[in-house]
């Protein structure tokens, strides 16, 4: 049994505020209904209308969090597995089959759920208020003769109320279907939810697939990723707490030195200058016979066509930045990365080319491949985590109890800007860190030790050089003979587009 | 802990501020609401001493002297109350949609002792004038007015009662035995007991006629009739004129038995606003409810009003052939009239008027009322001898309030008191019949000489020039009376769940709008529960069937 992160503080306390309210409503509002008497008629319809306002007060306030942070897209029906889960709920679950979705940070309702409360959230709840307000001032509106009986208002609100609560018993009989009969409701009151192995690891991968895809898009700024909005916030939140600025100087230009390649084609197609990042990119030596050669050279059969389209849009005058592109290297392997491209004008403004830079995302675009690959199969856990370990874009790191390393794989020394591993293996884990990064990790490494695990989460490294890099990171403990004893995940780089167009604009390009 | 402590946080705290506030945030507070404070309740300074007066010293040999006395120094007071319904017993007045008319006692029909006309000697004891005793009475002889049965200050003035004896005078002369002079010298602004003496007892005894205004309201408790109480803590004692303003013998007030419109009302909004509640729910009541409504919960407090009157009754002897007179038939029983089964009612029977029913502390009934009544006038022909004839239908309906066709007269919810009875019509010209009632003479044709209908029906019939067929029978009528007296204090009126309850609501009969607590569509509540137990049962047979096969495993 693993427990993983799913709820956020504000969604619990929305979450039981609401449970709350709808229940005392309900109480108050079959009592006015005259069903029985428990507070007196009028202590009843003046509950009724109190609680009615603070009900739409949290309304109001949840649908601003969920526009804002993107929640609302967990909402968002789809049909994928629907027919799973209610052929889940009706046979498979007394034969003890494996729930047909799992439950993550970013997908936290499964497609039943999902076109439920989008339901409850578009028309029960609406019809509800609506009828309840149109109720309360009913006064007003009839002697403006706008409302002619109190009848059908009422009875839609009565049908309303009805429905919301057999939509609560059935809920909360719902909630027993998890791992253990309370881990829903656990879940929902700590915001961790305890979960099979299994399904903690598939919780983990999903959250691993999200935290690679959100890593490139940090560089491409393109992307097509559903949760669009979490990351930043959540980076943005860290970043506060350590209270550093994003435009850090230092970071920017290491950034640059590390995967920035420059190039500049003339108006015919043909490469006129690249700088020696994009040469060790293309796996070249030469710049001459780069230079010359045609830009559709170096590419696959699909990606001449979408380079060209490229670099014609950009000769008609538009600035393109974060396209994927593949190219093939001199060695002929294939590799991926960013280009952000503006047209450059001889002395009397005519366009004469464009000129741009190029990111590398191969091993994050291998990555996502891998995992995708993986998940796709359905392997088992050793080898996903082997699969992980050979990354070039994951760092893999397991730490022992006390706190020393005891393994990290390449890309991770890497990313420490460290010669090799066994710089690292043996050092406590509070090696690179400030003080007040010690201790917020180690408030995280001390919950992973009592059996949580932490499928996401944003935290800042000091590399050997001094420099100062963001990653992705995921904790999980390390199990040995069913005792803990460490901790080991993945962390992903968290690089940052701003840098690389601001890189652009600098050079007088835009 | 410190996951217990984010608990605390996210769910116990917010829980603990929230419904702290939604359980003691009271947003129906009306911030505006008038201060009864400003209630004032001005009384006249000291009146002139009429006992000094000169022409008072002489002895009055008729009331007439007396009246005549008054009008000396209060000149142009006779010509101003000559116009008045005390007066007149006509006030003009407009019946919606059919006009105006001259509505009055004279030329109105009720279902107690059915009308004035061919026994205004008797009826004009309650008439403030001298010698009303039949229709070719002068109405413009001022000397004729009766000032001190409304000034008298002594208590000592009363007007004789026929009735009580063959030498009493009729028509409205004082009784025997009064000191005129005594009266004269005393005379001031009336009192209750003035205005009392003919409106607590019309209909023939106390309290048979309105319910709500009795001789009890003398002498009462808040409890009885907040304003007017004189006994206990905080008693008001108000006098009927603090109420009923008046300006030159014009009393303002009306009851609609014998007017139709709301002009020249004694109204509570006089003193009280239109948000006299604290509570702003309760101030939103004001435009669907009358006041009345909640703050009279009961009239006839203090003594039985009669609440049916079966005319067909009378004339039955006892078994020597006798009439019976005033005898009480049972004290506390059940009465059944027209399928409603009366409780706790006394019923009378009289061989004058035939079978009686009263009751003490009645319940009101409640209809939508706008302000405004129709009459059934003595010329009017009843539409349907087989329908319950309301003899004064109040207009007012619940739409009025939704799209009111005169947004001056919007209908509120009214509490009246009912009376029903039967009395004679003509089938055959389809008109009410008046019969000639009051008479001691036997062979006169009066009813309660000869106990004989036909002469009755024929005399009274004859004297207000309306045909009569020979053919009678009996009609069930109804007449409403809106209630206005004997309000109760804040803590006796009705409770929300009065109203708004399902079972046993005060408003059961006033249907066709939706009254929250008391209407329900028994479809949606039964699907609704239907659904809710299809949920548990559906809910338990999955638990149930997980709970077996998780053993199986």
């Amino acid at each position: 049994m693993k427990r993983v992160l799913i709820y956020k503080r504000y969604e619990r306390f929305w979450h039981w505020t609401q449970a709350a309210l709808i229940l005392l409503l309900a109480l108050t509002g079959f009592e006015v209904h005259g069903v029985y008497h428990l507070f007196g008629y009028e202590q009843a319809v003046l509950f009724h209308r109190n609680l009615a306002w603070a009900f739409i007060i949290l309304i109001v306030f949840t649908q601003f969090w969920n526009l804002t942070t993107g929640e609302w897209r967990q909402y968002v029906p789809s049909t994928k597995l629907l027919k799973a889960q209610i052929e889940y709920y009706i046979t498979g679950i007394f034969s003890h089959a494996p729930h047909p979705t799992r439950k993550t940070v970013y997908n936290k309702f499964n497609p039943l759920q999902r076109l439920t409360y989008l339901g409850l959230r578009i028309l029960i709840l609406p019809v509800v208020v609506l009828s309840g307000l149109l109720y309360m001032y009913y006064v007003y509106f009839v002697s403006n003769g706008v409302v002619h009986d109190l009848g059908p208002i009422a009875y839609v609100h009565v049908a309303g109320a009805f429905l919301l609560l057999g939509f609560v018993i059935g809920h909360v009989y719902l909630t027993t279907t998890g791992h253990k009969p309370l881990s829903a409701i656990k879940a929902m009151l700590t915001g961790w939810e305890e979960m099979s192995d299994e399904d903690a690891e598939i919780a983990l991968e999903e959250n691993l697939k999200v935290a690679l895809v959100e890593s490139r898009k940090g560089i491409s700024g393109k992307g097509t990723i559903e949760k669009e909005g979490m990351f930043e916030q959540a980076f943005e939140d860290v970043v506060e707490k350590l209270g550093i600025s994003t435009e850090s100087t230092r970071l920017r230009e290491k950034l640059l030195n590390s995967n920035v390649g420059y190039f500049r084609i003339n108006k015919d197609g043909f490469y006129e200058e690249v700088n020696d990042v994009w040469l060790s990119l293309y796996k070249c030596v030469d710049k001459k016979k780069v230079v010359g050669s045609h830009v559709t050279f170096d590419r696959t059969s699909e990606g001449k066509e979408k380079i060209m389209l490229l670099v014609n849009e950009v000769l008609s005058g538009k600035t393109i930045s974060g396209e994927r592109v593949e190219r093939v290297c001199k060695d002929g392997t294939i590799g991926y990365h960013t280009v952000s491209a503006a047209p450059y004008k001889d002395e009397n403004g005519n366009i004469a080319g464009l000129e741009g830079f190029i990111i590398d995302i191969t091993p994050q675009v291998e990555a996502e491949k891998a995992l995708e690959r993986k998940i796709a199969s359905g392997h088992k856990s050793d080898e996903f985590y082997n699969m992980m370990k050979s990354s070039k874009e994951v760092g893999y790191y397991r730490i022992g109890k006390d706190g020393f390393y005891q393994d990290v794989n390449d890309t991770y020394v890497k990313l420490y800007k460290y010669d090799s591993k066994d710089e690292i293996i043996g050092k406590h884990y509070s090696l690179s860190r400030t003080k007040e990064d010690f201790e917020a990790l180690k408030k995280s490494f001390e919950r992973v030790l009592k059996g949580e695990t932490i499928p996401f989460g944003i935290t800042r490294r000091y590399c050997e050089d001094g420099s100062i890099g963001y990653h992705h990171i995921t904790m999980t403990p390390v199990f040995a003979d069913n005792k803990i004893v460490g901790v080991e995940g993945f962390i992903v780089d968290k690089t940052d587009r701003k840098l690389a167009e601001k890189e652009l604009k600098e050079s007088g390009q835009v | 802990m410190k996951k217990f402590f984010e608990i605390l946080l996210i769910v116990i705290v917010p829980w603990i501020i929230i419904f702290w506030i939604v359980f003691t945030y009271n947003g129906d507070k009306d911030r505006d609401f008038y201060s009864e404070k400003k209630i004032e309740i001005k009384h006249d300074s000291v009146p002139v001493d009429h006992s000094k007066f000169a022409v008072l010293q002489q002895k009055f040999k008729t009331p007439q002297d007396m009246t005549k006395a008054c009008l000396s120094c209060h000149n142009g007071r006779g010509k101003e109350f000559m116009k008045t319904p005390h007066w007149l017993w006509l006030q003009r007045d407009t019946i919606p949609g059919r006009g105006i008319f001259d509505l009055g006692k004279r030329d109105l029909m009720n279902n107690f002792c059915i009308g004035i006309n061919s026994n205004e000697h008797l009826c004009s004891m309650c008439h403030a004038g001298y010698g009303y005793s039949d229709k070719n009475f002068d109405f413009h002889n001022q000397n004729n007015i009766d000032c001190v049965v409304c000034h008298d200050n002594t208590g000592t003035y009363h007007k004789s009662n026929p009735c009580l004896g063959p030498d009493n005078p009729k028509s409205g002369l004082p009784a025997l035995g009064v000191n005129l002079n005594y009266v004269a010298q005393h005379v001031g602004a009336p009192r209750k007991s003035n205005c009392g003496q003919c409106h607590f007892t019309g209909g023939g005894g106390n309290n048979v006629k309105h319910g709500d205004l009795e001789m009890g309201l003398l002498h009462c408790t808040r409890n009885f009739d907040v304003h007017m109480a004189s006994k206990g803590k905080d008693a008001e004692n108000m006098r009927c004129q603090d109420c009923h303003k008046t300006e030159n013998h014009n009393i303002t007030g009306h009851l609609y038995t014998v007017a139709s419109s709301a002009h020249n009302r004694a109204t509570c909004v006089e003193c009280h606003t239109d948000k006299p509640h604290k509570s702003k729910l309760l101030n939103d009541h004001f435009k669907t409810v009358a006041c009345q409504t909640c703050h009279i919960p009961v009239y006839a407090k203090g003594f039985h009003t009669k609440i049916i009157w079966d005319w067909s009754t009378a004339t039955k002897m006892d078994k020597n052939g006798k009439p019976i007179f005033d005898k009480v038939l049972h004290k506390d029983t059940t009465y059944t009239y027209d399928g409603k089964v009366y409780k706790n009612v006394e019923i009378q029977y009289d061989s004058r008027h035939g079978t009686a029913v009263f009751k003490k502390d009645v319940k009101p009934e409640y209809i939508w009322f706008n302000g405004t009544a129709n009459h059934h006038m003595l010329r009017d022909k009843i539409k349907d001898t087989t329908k319950v004839l309301v003899l004064n239908p109040l207009f007012g309906s619940y739409h009025d309030n939704v799209d009111p066709k005169d947004p001056e007269h919007p209908s509120k919810i009214w509490p009246v008191k009912v009376m029903r009875g039967k009395q004679p019509f003509d089938p055959v010209n389809r008109l009410l019949i008046q019969p000639y009632l009051a008479g001691k003479i036997k062979g006169s044709g009066a009813l309660w000489a000869d106990f004989n209908w036909e002469a009755s029906f024929e005399h009274g019939m004859k004297y207000i020039g309306l045909p009569y067929s020979r053919h009678y029978s009996f009609l069930k009528t109804e007449t409403i009376w809106p209630l206005n007296h004997e309000v109760s204090p804040s803590d006796k009126t009705l409770k929300c769940t009065d109203c708004h309850n399902t079972h046993n609501s005060r408003l059961k009969n006033l249907t066709g709008f939706y009254l929250p607590g008391r209407d329900h569509s028994s479809l949606l509540d039964n699907s609704g529960l239907i659904f809710i137990i299809l949920v548990l049962l559906g809910v338990s047979i999955h638990g149930v069937l997980r709970i077996v096969s998780n053993k199986k495993k």
